[in-house]
């Protein structure tokens, strides 16, 4: 028990490579418990690549994740995502022929009726259970304003909405730790204030994140800490303001957005 | 060691085949990114249409099956644009995609027994004496298949790495999007990689009948199995890949006829599921494309 | 009468068949996703399998040769054949899922079915060959002495009580989180499992559970025909059962019913009794241009087929069911 002292997530010196193109290399980083932790970088850094190789979604070349204590490098994404390790995609991957509390309702965590032998025997149970968690994601559709779409087809909703949506699925799964992956991508100034806030609620009700974001004035107001990514390798880290600092970085990446 | 000898020789024939099948199936696999189930029945339908030219057209075998080869480019660029073209542009999934080529298998099999009937025939050519090369012994017809898919190829090699049309059909394969963003647009590429599988089609048909000796309407679809063991041995949508796939199938389907004749073509699916287990990009790597 | 009695108990018997393959192939593509093009092989395994299971040891001298004949009594070859049927459903699918495209799945299933083929065909000792196995004695009919041409008076109220129970399953698993979670892996796999669903698993777990249905349909019908051999199942036959869940309505296990009495009780029933034109070959030709022709159709302008998805929810407070419409062509993009 002598790693107690490894943060919530701890990713060291991982490696991937795309046929000839390191899009990730040797990049070790973490997020502390608590925190919402900024990854930002020019377009091809590996920042997605990275989220993929944390979520499980991509299998590393070599390197290894640390999540909650526990090494999970060769743990397939949906015992990640048991774990309490939670991500959104760049693109929304909402279900599209499902309603928006079905897509909310399949991010609950160990769901009785889940199985071929439960969904036939242990109705009464799984009932039980499906009224609760039809309760709790009422109320996160409302929390997140979506509760007049509730029975609509995902694929109807706006690309802020389905953002909306991924959200809600992530509190929904009781995440520990989420990854997103540019969740401002397509969304309105207004509505950004709104996904900012509920990041925030959420953060305070105990779930950390690492924000993939492109727009630095959501990454400053978000986040405590920031990771910077180039050419798949980890340039520097620090805070927004420090970071700024740094000659690499605004030669990388800030220059490019003056 | 003769009989060995022999069974190779007979591999190069049946590859030579395999390979004007496979490098047609896999160039519209990668082009157009879905598998296309009908592509049995489209050799089928160019043999019948060969044979139809040929008995009741009285024309001259080889002439029969130029015109033959070019009409089925056209017959299945238009039903590819028809029939296909409807869903893609609708962005059905994949799913749906793979549904309708099944559906299409249906219906040109169904129109090749309604006009030709269930019974064998047979190309009547000559040919059929096997010449000796050592302890080799290939006829004429055999030699044909060989030297005719030989030339097949070069015209697919200098068709991709020389023309504008063939160098954008690999773009295409390569990476959709990316040949989108600069600038290629795909409905023309699409349309021509079409009707070349249909004209590769017709040109492997023809010669797995005239192999086998004789044809029936089940004859494609019989063959297609072995035609994608070589296409996603090859790796999916890489032509050459195709060829090295046809030349591995070939062999190995010959070679293991020496002990088991009746399940010769079966090994195709020994090698496919080998394949998927061991190395589903192909034998040839190639980079996120799987 | 008592011509027409025997055909309509005969066309009837084939409806429940295939309502019951529909429902299993519904699990797998209407509900899954999952595309197996040889849904029939895993009938014919059915078949074959409670096949020498019932019937004894081939007769001396009759030139017969298949494996077991173990003369075992109803419903046990029914069990097996399922089991069987399954069994290799699941060796099939742990080849292929791993693979991420679902052109994979389908080419394999389609190789591995023209493999079958050849095998049960080239190797006369396992189903006796292209003849097959023929004389399978109709289940309890001796039991309750019905005459050899009516065993349809048996078979239908068996086939009934196995209609219910598969369809109780389908229904169950419709209604609960199991079901649901199915759906989001053919709504989008990676998604499905970035939120801890074990899609590997639970593909695997519904083409056993698929095929061993397809398994229990191919059993009927080897009871109820009498016989069975390799033209039985050719693709074709794949197709229809494809054609009966598309046009009934993917997704709705009602609907995939009512698609097999289409597709199976109108259109094949009833172009049997069709006049023969042209060579013999001709009307079945045309049948299968016909069903073809209309699964096209109804993917482009229908998606949904005649009854849409409809699902009632779970954990809605007994207040209704919900009807979920799909819009036409927008099933997602369930593949990658
Ligand atoms: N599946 C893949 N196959 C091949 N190359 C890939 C693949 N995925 C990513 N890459 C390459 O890896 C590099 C990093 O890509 P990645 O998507 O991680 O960048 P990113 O930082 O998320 O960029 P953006 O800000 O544009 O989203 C790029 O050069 C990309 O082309
Ligand atoms: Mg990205």
């Amino acid at each position: 028990m002598t790693s107690s002292s490894r943060p919530l997530l701890d990713v060291v010196q991982v490696h991937k490579a795309f046929g000839g193109v390191e899009a990730v290399a040797d990049c070790s980083f973490n997020v502390v418990e608590g925190e919402i932790c900024g990854l930002i970088g020019p377009n091809g850094a590996g920042k997605s690549t990275a989220v993929g190789l944390i979520g499980g979604a991509l299998r590393g070349d070599r390197g290894q994740v640390w999540f909650a204590e526990q090494d999970v490098t060769s743990w397939p994404a949906h015992r990640r995502a048991r774990a309490g390790l939670l991500r959104t995609f760049q693109l929304s991957q909402e279900w599209p022929n499902l309603t928006v509390i079905e897509n909310v309702l399949l991010a609950a965590p160990e769901q009785i009726g889940e199985t071929l032998w439960s969904a036939l025997s242990a109705r009464r149970r799984m009932r039980r259970q499906e009224e609760e968690n039809w309760g709790r994601a009422e109320h996160l559709l409302a929390v997140f304003g979506l509760t007049a779409l509730r029975d609509q087809l995902a694929w109807t909703l706006s690309g802020g909405q389905k953002r909306l949506l991924e959200l809600a699925r992530i509190a929904m799964g009781r995440a520990k730790l989420a990854l997103l992956d540019e969740p401002m991508a397509g969304v309105s100034p207004a509505l950004r204030s709104s996904i900012i806030s509920q990041i925030r609620d959420m953060q305070a009700s105990g779930i950390s994140f690492l924000l993939v974001e492109h727009d630095l004035g959501v990454v400053g107001e978000l986040c405590s800490r920031v990771i910077v990514m180039a050419a798949g390798r980890v340039l520097t880290e620090g805070t927004l303001d420090e970071i700024r600092q740094h000659p690499e970085v605004a030669a990388a990446y800030l220059g490019v957005s003056r | 060691m003769n009989e060995l000898i022999q069974a190779i020789g007979f591999g190069l024939v049946t590859a030579s085949v395999l390979a004007l099948a496979a490098v047609g199936l896999t160039l519209q696999f990668g082009v157009t990114n879905y598998a296309n189930f009908a592509y049995g029945d489209i050799m089928t339908l160019g043999v019948y249409l060969t044979w139809a030219l040929t008995t009741t057209a009285h024309l001259n075998f080889a002439i029969a099956l130029v015109v033959a080869v070019v009409a089925m480019a056209g017959i299945t660029a238009a039903v590819a644009e028809g029939v296909m073209g409807p869903f893609v542009r609708r962005r059905s999934p994949t799913v749906v995609l793979l549904m309708v080529t099944f559906g299409l298998s249906l219906i040109l099999n169904s129109v090749i027994l309604a006009i030709w009937g269930a019974n064998s025939d047979a190309f009547q050519l000559p040919g059929t004496q096997p010449l000796h090369f050592g302890p080799l012994l290939l006829t004429p017809i055999q030699l044909t298949i060989i030297g005719g898919s030989i030339v097949a190829m070069v015209a697919i090699h200098l068709l991709l790495t020389r023309t504008g049309i063939g160098k954008r059909m690999r773009a295409v394969s390569d990476n959709r999007d990316l040949a989108r963003v600069s600038g290629i647009s795909p409905t023309p590429v699409v349309r021509a990689t079409w009707a070349i599988t249909g004209a590769l089609a017709t040109l492997a048909g023809v010669s797995l009948a005239v192999e086998a000796s004789q044809f029936s309407p089940g004859l494609g679809e019989g063959f297609l199995f072995v035609i994608f063991a070589a296409v996603i041995l090859g790796g999916v949508g890489r032509p050459y890949g195709a060829m090295l796939g046809a030349l591995v199938v070939g062999l190995v389907t010959e070679v293991v006829a020496l002990w088991l004749p009746q399940y010769k073509l079966d090994v195709a699916f020994v090698v496919l599921i080998l394949v998927l287990l061991l190395r589903p990009q192909g034998l040839i790597a190639s980079a996120g494309k799987v | 009468m008592s011509t027409l009695l025997p055909i309509f108990a005969t066309a009837f018997m084939y409806v429940i068949i295939y309502a019951i393959l529909s429902i299993g192939l519904n699990l797998q593509y209407g509900v899954t996703g999952i595309v197996n093009f040889t849904y029939y092989t895993f009938v014919a395994i059915g078949a074959y399998v409670a096949g020498v299971l019932t019937l004894g040891k081939p007769p001396a001298g009759s030139g017969e040769t298949y494996i077991l004949g173990l003369n075992l009594p109803f419903p046990i070859p029914i069990v097996l054949a399922a089991l069987v049927a399954g069994l290799f459903g699941g060796l099939l699918a742990l080849t292929v899922f791993r693979r991420l495209r679902s052109d994979y799945l389908a080419i394999t299933t389609l190789c591995a079915g023209t493999v079958a083929f050849d095998i049960v065909t080239n190797s006369t000792g396992l189903f006796n060959g292209p003849n097959g196995i023929y004389g399978v004695p109709t289940p309890l009919a001796s039991t309750f002495g019905v005459p050899p041409q009516n065993t349809y008076m048996v078979l239908i109220p068996i086939g009934l009580v196995i209609l219910a129970l598969v369809w109780w399953v389908a229904h169950c698993i419709d209604l609960s989180p199991y079901g649901r979670t199915l759906r989001a892996i053919r709504e989008g796999r990676d998604a499905a499992a970035a939120f801890g669903k074990n899609t590997l698993r639970l593909q695997l777990g519904v083409m056993i559970l698929g095929c061993a249905i397809a398994g229990i349909g191919g059993a009927l019908t080897v009871e109820f025909v009498g016989a069975f051999n390799p033209s039985a199942f050719e693709t074709v036959e794949t197709f229809v059962v494809y054609a009966a869940v598309i046009l009934g309505g993917p997704g709705n296990n009602l609907g995939v019913i009512l698609g097999a009495v289409l597709v199976q009780g109108v259109i094949i029933q009833g172009s049997l009794y069709l006049p023969t034109i042209g060579a013999e070959s001709l009307v079945p030709a045309i049948r299968n241009m016909v069903i073809g022709g209309m699964v096209i159709l109804v993917l482009y302008f229908r998606p949904r087929g005649m009854v849409g998805e409809t699902r009632p929810q779970l954990g809605v407070p007994r207040r209704r069911g919900l009807g979920v419409r799909s819009a036409p062509g927008s099933r997602g993009e369930a593949d990658s």
